[in-house]
C-alpha cells in the first residue's frame, strides 16, 4: 500500500467517524442504506463472482439477522447494538447446515432451491404467533439508546459493516481458500484434479457469506425498529444485490462499489428528479420527503463521473514482460506461448543494462 | 373421502402450475434463456383479461381467453425481437438475466401506475363456483375445465415441437444455433416464436389463476417462483416434466391448507426441496 492510498484511507476513515456531525440526517440515512446494500452486494459478489455459486435466496440471511438479533435483544433486555455479534453467528450456524443438503444442488436447481428454502424460512416465521406472525415484530428494546444517537450508530455500523465486507473479501482471497475458490470459479473439474478441495472452498464461502449478510440485515431492520416476513424475506434483497453486482462488474472487488453508485443514482434519478413514485426499493425503505433536494447539475457531474469510471474498467490493461533466455528456440517458443493481446512481451538474450529493463 | 376430493382438486390445480411452468421451460430449454419477467407477463395478461372483461362485459372471461393468448404472443414476439435477441448470443448467462430483471421492474411499475396496487379477481360467474358429482365425489367444473385445458396445450406443444417443421427447426436451432444459419434458419426469427408461444402459454394460465385467486401488480414474483419450482421440479428442459411437476406441487399444496389453513405454499415448497434434494436433477431431468 502507497503512502497516498494509506492518507486517503485514513481520511476516509475520519471523514466516516465524524459523519454525523458534517452529514445531515437525510444523507446520513441514505449513506447508511447504501453501505448495508454494498456489504450484502459483496457478500453475492463472493458466492456469485468467486465461488460459482448463484444463490437466489441470499434474502433467507437478511431475514435471519434480524429477526435473531431482535429475539435476542428482546429476550436478554439489552439494547440492539449489544447483541449485534448473534446475527452473523446464527447466519453462518444455518448457512453451514443447509449447505450440506443444498450443495447437491447444481446451478439453475441451486439457485432456486436456496430461493425455496428461503420461502420456506419466511412461511414458517409467519405461523408463529411469538414472533408475530405475518403482522412482525418491533424492538423496543431501542428505548435503551438514547434516540440521539440511533441514527450515528446505524450509520458507523453500516459503514463498518460495508468496509468490513470488503476488507474480509480481499483478505478472503488472498488466503489459500481464496486462491481455491478462483480456480473452482474457472473451471471445477480442473481444479478437483490438481488438489483444490472444491466443497470445502464452496462452503467456506458460503458461510461467510451469509454471516456477513445476516449483519447487514440486523443493521438494517434494528434502524427501523421493525421486522415483518414480508419486509424481512423479501426476494427484492437477492434481486438488488444481483443488480449491483452485474452491473458493476461480477468477480471483482470495486464491481460491487461501482455497482451500489448506479444503483442508488438511478434510484435518486427516478424518486427525486422526475418525481415518481416507481423507487419500488426505496419507497418502502426511505421516505422521499426524507431525501436531500439534488441540483440536477450536480446528479449530471455524478453521472459522467460514473461513466468515466466505468470507462477505466473496460479499457484493457497491457501487461509489459521482459523474457531473458539466450537459447534462441527456447525463447522464440516462450514468446509464442506467451503471446495475448493484454501482453506486450520484449525478448532478448542477454541481461541488459538494468535501465533498460522494462518497468514492473 | 374429503382427503381424495382435496387430491383430485390437487391435481386439476396442478395442472394450471404446469402450465405456468411451461413456457419458462420452453425458453430455457430453446435458447438458455431465464427470464425473470415471466411472472410479471403472468399477471400483466391477468390485467389486460380484466380490461377486457370491463369492456365487453357480456363475454365469458373464458371466450376472453383468446385475444389475451394473441396479445401475449404479440407482447412476447415484441419483446424477443426488440430486446432479447441483442444479449441472447451473448456469452454471459447474467445479460439476459439482467436484461429480463430490468423489463420485470418496469413492467412491475407501469402496472401499479396504470391498473393501481389493488387486489384484483377475474369475474367469472356461475362456474366459478358450479360443482359436479363424478363417482361420489364433489369435483369443481372449472377444475376439470381447467385441467383439460392444460392438458391439451401441453399434447399441442408437443405435438407442434415434436411433429411438425416448425418443431424441427426449433429443436435444431436449440441444439446448434449456428449450424441452423448455414441451412438457411433465422434463428433470432425462431426465438421471437417461441418467445410468442411461452408467454401466450402463460398468459393463459394467468388468466385462470386470476378466475382462481386475486391478484396485483406485485404478484409476479410468487407466479415466477412457481414457475421456476415446476421448471426445476420436473427437471430441466422437459415439459412432461413440467407437467408432473405441477400436479405435484398442486396437490401437497391443496393438501397442506387442508389440515393447516394458513400454511399457504409452503408444503408445495417443502415437497420441492425434499424432492429436489432426493433427485438433484429433477423428477425427469438427465443424468449429468
Amino acid at each position: 500500500m502507497t503512502k497516498v492510498s494509506r492518507l486517503v484511507l485514513a481520511l476516509a476513515g475520519v471523514a466516516a467517524a465524524a459523519g454525523p456531525w458534517w452529514l445531515g440526517d437525510g444523507p446520513m440515512r441514505f449513506l447508511s442504506e447504501l453501505f448495508l446494500m454494498l456489504a450484502m452486494a459483496q457478500t453475492w459478489n463472493l458466492l456469485a463472482g468467486y465461488a460459482g455459486l448463484v444463490s437466489m435466496g441470499q434474502q433467507v440471511f437478511v431475514g435471519l439477522g434480524a429477526y435473531s438479533l431482535f429475539v435476542t435483544s428482546i429476550a436478554l433486555n439489552l439494547a440492539p447494538f449489544w447483541v449485534l455479534p448473534v446475527a452473523p453467528l446464527v447466519c453462518a450456524a444455518v448457512a453451514a447446515v443447509v449447505a450440506l443438503f443444498l450443495f447437491r444442488l447444481r446451478e439453475a436447481y441451486f439457485a432456486i432451491g436456496t430461493w425455496v428454502f428461503s420461502e420456506v424460512v419466511s412461511l414458517t416465521i409467519s405461523k408463529i404467533e411469538r414472533l408475530g406472525g405475518e403482522r412482525g415484530m418491533g424492538l423496543p428494546t431501542a428505548k435503551l439508546i438514547d434516540p440521539r444517537w440511533l441514527e450515528p450508530l446505524t450509520f458507523w455500523l453500516s459503514t463498518a459493516t460495508a468496509a468490513g465486507a470488503i476488507v474480509g473479501t480481499y483478505a478472503l482471497l488472498r488466503s489459500r481458500v481464496g486462491l481455491g475458490l478462483m480456480t473452482v470459479r474457472d473451471n471445477d473439474l480442473a481444479a478437483a484434479s490438481i488438489g483444490v478441495d472444491v466443497w470445502r472452498c464452496r462452503f467456506v464461502a458460503f458461510v461467510l457469506a451469509a454471516a456477513g449478510c445476516g449483519l447487514a440485515g440486523a443493521v438494517s431492520f434494528a434502524a427501523t425498529l421493525y421486522a415483518a416476513p414480508s419486509l424481512a424475506f423479501d426476494p427484492n434483497w437477492v434481486v438488488v444485490m444481483m443488480f449491483v453486482v452485474l452491473i458493476g462488474g461480477i468477480g471483482t472487488l470495486e464491481g460491487p462499489i461501482v455497482g451500489v453508485i448506479i444503483y442508488f443514482t438511478l434510484s435518486e434519478l427516478v424518486t427525486v428528479v422526475f418525481n415518481l413514485s416507481a423507487g419500488w426499493y426505496l419507497d418502502h425503505k426511505l421516505p422521499a420527503a426524507d431525501l436531500y433536494r439534488v441540483d440536477p447539475n450536480r446528479l449530471r457531474d455524478m453521472v459522467t463521473i460514473v461513466r468515466d469510471r466505468i470507462k477505466e474498467y473496460v479499457v484493457p490493461h497491457r501487461k509489459r514482460l521482459l523474457v531473458i533466455e539466450d537459447n534462441d528456440i527456447e525463447r522464440e517458443s516462450i514468446v509464442e506461448l506467451l503471446a495475448h493481446d493484454d501482453i506486450e512481451v520484449t525478448a532478448v538474450g542477454h541481461d541488459p543494462e538494468p535501465s533498460a529493463r522494462c518497468p514492473a | 373421502m374429503i382427503w381424495i376430493e382435496t387430491i383430485v382438486n390437487g391435481v386439476l390445480y396442478g395442472g394450471l402450475y404446469g402450465l405456468l411452468g411451461v413456457g419458462l421451460a420452453l425458453i430455457v430449454g430453446v435458447m438458455r434463456v431465464v427470464n425473470l419477467s415471466h411472472g410479471e407477463f403472468i399477471v400483466l395478461s391477468a390485467f389486460v383479461g380484466v380490461s377486457l372483461a370491463h369492456v365487453m362485459p357480456g363475454v365469458h372471461p373464458l371466450i376472453l381467453l383468446a385475444p389475451v393468448a394473441v396479445i401475449a404472443f404479440g407482447l412476447g414476439f415484441g419483446l424477443q425481437a426488440v430486446l432479447v435477441n441483442r444479449v441472447v448470443t451473448r456469452p454471459d448467462p447474467f445479460a439476459s438475466i439482467l436484461l429480463t430483471f430490468g423489463v420485470a421492474v418496469v413492467m412491475r411499475n407501469l402496472m401499479v401506475e396504470i391498473f393501481g396496487a389493488d387486489p384484483r379477481t377475474l369475474p367469472a360467474g356461475r362456474l366459478a363456483h358450479a360443482s359436479t358429482t363424478i363417482a361420489g365425489l364433489s369435483v369443481g367444473v372449472l377444475p376439470i375445465l381447467i385441467l383439460i385445458m392444460s392438458v391439451a396445450l401441453f399434447t399441442l406443444l408437443q405435438l407442434v415441437i415434436m411433429r411438425t417443421r416448425f418443431g424441427r427447426i426449433v429443436r435444431a436451432t436449440a441444439d446448434n444455433r449456428d449450424v441452423v444459419r448455414l441451412m438457411g434458419v433465422n434463428p433470432g426469427r425462431v426465438y421471437n416464436v417461441v418467445m410468442g408461444l411461452a408467454l401466450a402459454l402463460a398468459s393463459v394460465a394467468g388468466m385462470l389463476l386470476a378466475i382462481r385467486s386475486s391478484f396485483t401488480p406485485y404478484s409476479g414474483v410468487e407466479r415466477l417462483l412457481i414457475s421456476f419450482e415446476v421448471v426445476v421440479l420436473g427437471g430441466l428442459g422437459t415439459f412432461w416434466g413440467a407437467m408432473v411437476g405441477g400436479i405435484a406441487l398442486g396437490v401437497a399444496e391443496l393438501v397442506g391448507l387442508k389440515f393447516d389453513p394458513n400454511a399457504g405454499p409452503l408444503y408445495a415448497h417443502l415437497l420441492f426441496l425434499v424432492v429436489v434434494l432426493m433427485r438433484p436433477n429433477g423428477l425427469f431431468g438427465a443424468r449429468p
